[in-house]
């Protein structure tokens, strides 16, 4: 599946203000949102390559497409502790875009089978870090996916059990990575087949005019394009 | 004749548009004078547009042609039926103005030096309306002149209560205002008279009152209502409000772990986090 996105940066002051403005936008009340994303690195090359970008690169894949992988999970829901786990894999975005990001992405949900893979001792995935985000809204406009969010980093002690299973870090460990209060606000439209392009012009049409909606009330703008890189250096 | 086309033709257009005008002129006239009880005032006011923008045309054919106009001479023709028709001769030779429209002309020609069109085919001379109407004089004097009024207005407490007497009379609750909230309840709180916003811009110090000279313009009360709203009531609206958002709502709430003051961490750096896990540099 292709993601087309924007992303921006709202200080905290804002950011009451600017729900308001998007729920003017879309309609509607934010979703509150929270997220958990383990981040992992792939240790080896997965034989099916379904792992990796769809557009079926793996024939002549030298090592150095190893690439980082996330499993994310909603917290927010009713299952809790128990929401089950998505693995979301994404691609270094396509190259010269400068008005949007244009990256191949995969998600899948992923049953406890496949989830072995991610556990240690595996070999297939070695764990590096994983984040919260929260507190989080989420609007959805049209068929644009709009969120903000603030980024936790979890304390060290819940490396010690496997992450997938630790119970949920408790939130006043947390600290924030951006110790400013920053939201991370982010805009995304998803194209299920990124080589139809009367689809593809559709959706960066809408995610332009939206963008376009907003513009000095939430500044989107297209971060760098080596920010996103998943590739994992040195192998 | 030694005329040419042009001026032919000049002069059959004012001769056109002075018949019009003074047809319209007059069925005005009768229009005022039969009408009983007074005609509407928007077909009294549709006339005198009409009547204007005739007199307007009117005034631009003599602009154009001005010189030509100006230097006619009517003669009578030998052939002119002199003797029996003396009366109508005279009056198509007269050029001077009646009193009453030399007058006017004297008056308006004042301010601006205006072609008096006496054109060779005019029965009266038309005098030339001034555009120059003095409208600057106009616009100061409605400030003047209305602040008081609304003065009055206030003081008489037209403005304290939220419902119109027909709406009291009916019994408040049933009123329909479209309001979700409640508003604001009168206050309770003992302030002693609660002051309309508007004391404040038309001048009163107190409930005593006590008038100030060269008030502001009305023009800016609308703004400054809104802004006076804001500083007074502001409070207490907050207090009856219950929306879904989170309550940010303008005020800092201080959170523990945040720094506003600190500058934003670059979006790339936090990006990459997200990516790879490297975590930023910890201050």
């Amino acid at each position: 599946m292709h993601e087309f996105s924007l992303y921006s940066q709202i200080p905290a002051t804002r950011h009451g203000q600017v729900l308001q403005i998007l729920a003017g936008v879309t309609a509607s009340q934010p979703t509150a949102t929270f997220e958990q994303t383990l981040i992992y690195q792939q240790a080896r090359l997965a034989e099916t390559g379904s792992k990796k970008a769809p557009a079926g690169r793996q024939s002549a894949v030298p090592a150095s497409r190893l690439s980082y992988h996330k499993l994310v999970r909603d917290l927010k829901g009713a299952e809790g502790e128990n929401a089950p786990w998505t693995f979301r894999a994404e691609d270094v975005p396509l190259p010269g875009m400068p008005s949007f990001v244009s990256r191949a992405t995969t998600e899948h949900v992923f049953g406890e089978a496949e989830l072995e893979k991610f556990r240690q001792g595996n070999g297939w995935y070695k764990y590096i870090n994983q984040y919260l985000a929260t507190p989080g809204h989420r609007f959805v406009h049209n068929n644009i996916i709009i969120r903000t969010r603030r980024i936790l980093s979890v304390p060290e002690g819940t490396g010690a059990l496997e992450p997938l299973d630790a119970p949920i870090p408790t939130l006043s460990d947390c600290n924030l990575i951006d110790p400013s209060g920053t939201y991370y606000f982010e805009a995304r439209i998803r194209v299920e087949d990124g080589g139809n392009s009367k689809l593809v012009e559709q959706a960066t049409a809408e995610l332009m005019a939206f963008k376009k909606q907003v513009e000095g009330a939430i500044d989107l703008r297209v971060p760098e394009r080596l920010a996103f890189d998943t590739r994992v250096k040195g192998t | 004749m030694a005329f040419d086309k042009s001026q032919i033709n000049a002069l059959d257009r004012l001769r056109g548009q002075l018949a019009i005008a003074a047809k319209q002129l007059g069925s005005a006239r009768e229009n005022v004078v039969r009408g009983d009880p007074l005609q509407s005032w928007e077909s009294l006011q549709g006339d005198v547009h009409f009547i204007v923008q005739n007199i307007a045309a009117v005034q631009a054919t003599l602009e154009k042609h001005r010189e030509f106009l100006t230097s006619l001479h009517a003669y009578p023709l030998p052939s002119f039926p002199g003797h029996t028709h003396e009366a109508l001769l005279q009056n198509l030779l007269r050029k001077k103005l009646d009193v009453a429209p030399e007058d006017w002309v004297a008056q308006y020609s004042k301010s601006d030096p205006q072609h008096n069109a006496d054109g060779a085919v005019g029965n009266h001379g038309i005098d030339a309306t001034s555009d120059t109407v003095n409208y600057e004089e106009l616009w100061s004097s409605v400030a003047e002149e209305s602040t008081p009024r609304a003065r009055a207005f206030v003081k008489d407490g037209a403005f304290r209560d939220a419902y119109t007497t027909a709406e009291r009379e009916a019994g408040v609750t049933t009123v329909a205002t479209g309001l979700k909230r409640e508003v604001r309840k009168l206050p309770k709180d003992g302030k002693p008279h609660r002051q309309s916003p508007l004391f404040d811009l038309l001048g009163f110090k107190s409930m005593a009152l006590e008038v100030e000279d060269g008030e502001d313009d009305e023009d800016d009360e609308d703004d400054d209502e809104g802004d006076d709203d804001d500083g007074e009531e502001r409070e207490h609206e907050d207090v009856y409000m219950k929306d879904v958002m989170p309550g940010d709502g303008g005020e800092e709430i201080p959170e523990p772990g945040v720094d506003t003051t600190l500058p934003t961490m670059p979006m790339e750096t936090m990006l990459r986090f997200m990516t790879t896990g490297t975590l930023p540099e910890q201050r």
